[in-house]
């Protein structure tokens, strides 16, 4: 089954995505530090159903990315990267996320558990590639996360369908 | 201070001088990571905590080293201090907050 690298992919993805929200020189050291941690979780013994391990490993890597930038926010007022653009804006407000890429990356987790949201998933990774590619917008890491997630829940779910029907 | 900011003081309080790397205290004191993370970083950057690099072991079967945290001497004052004044602030007022955060959804990341 391809759910195993697929989640794996898409945790390593989401935590190499944390890392270039941080100022460069700690960037190496975390992008260590969480990749060892999630190498601990799918090897953690107390939770028994794999699938879960990667559930939660996607889940911690998430959650890093999500909390990226409130990691060093005096560094990064400092950091040459974070310059301040000629409105008062830092730059890296400046480079917004594309809002489709995040629905995307987000439905394709949620499909895992819920096939049928793997359609939304799937259009809206292509959608906002194609506005990426346009815009200049950050998330293109997030449509790939979305997109793999999309299309092995979509795989699974209709094996499952045919499987389910077949067996009627 | 906060809930989470608690738990997390008395992992690292259950036994001041072992190190713990982020999941394992996830785990412990049953936080998400984005809320672990930032927490230690602010700790850091107070000097209340300190890192270090797991040594590599022989026997860690090509297992990358983990980063542990652990509380600096200062931490663990400041630490004590903060944990026995929220203990008389919740016998004084029974705070509502505690159980609300206990079934929290989302703990598992």
């Amino acid at each position: 089954m391809t759910t195993r690298p697929a989640m794996q992919r898409a945790a390593d993805l989401l935590i190499r995505a944390a890392c270039r929200r941080l100022p460069g020189e700690v960037r190496e050291e975390r992008s260590r530090e969480w990749s060892a941690e999630v190498l601990a979780i799918l090897h953690d013994s107390d939770i028994r159903v794999a699938a879960l391990r990667r559930a939660r490993a996607l889940g911690y890597a998430a959650g890093v990315y999500r909390s990226a930038s409130r990691l060093y926010p005096s560094a990064l007022a400092a950091s040459p990267a974070m310059a301040v653009a000629d409105d008062g804006t830092p730059q890296w407000w400046a480079q917004q996320t594309n809002p489709l890429a995040i629905a995307s990356m987000v439905f394709g987790m949620v499909a895992l558990v819920l096939s049928p949201l793997a359609i939304p998933a799937v259009i809206f990774g292509h959608i906002a590639r194609g506005q990426i590619r346009r815009t200049g917008e950050g998330g293109h890491g997030m449509t790939t996360a979305g997109l793999i997630l999309g299309y092995v829940s979509l795989a699974v779910g209709t094996t499952l369908l045919v499987a389910f029907v077949a067996g009627l | 201070m906060t809930g989470p900011l608690e738990r997390v003081l008395r992992v690292f309080l259950a036994d001041v001088s072992a190190p713990r790397y982020g999941y394992d205290l996830m785990k412990a004191a049953r936080l998400p990571s984005g809320t672990l993370y930032p927490m230690l970083a602010r700790l850091q950057d107070e000097g209340l905590a300190a890192t270090q690099w797991e040594q590599q072991r022989e026997d860690a079967a090509g297992r990358p080293p983990r980063k542990y945290y652990r509380l600096t001497g200062e931490g663990a004052r400041v630490a004590r201090l903060e944990l026995a004044q929220a203990a008389t602030r919740n016998t004084s007022r029974r705070s509502p907050q505690r159980g609300a955060l206990r079934s929290a959804p989302g703990s598992m990341w």
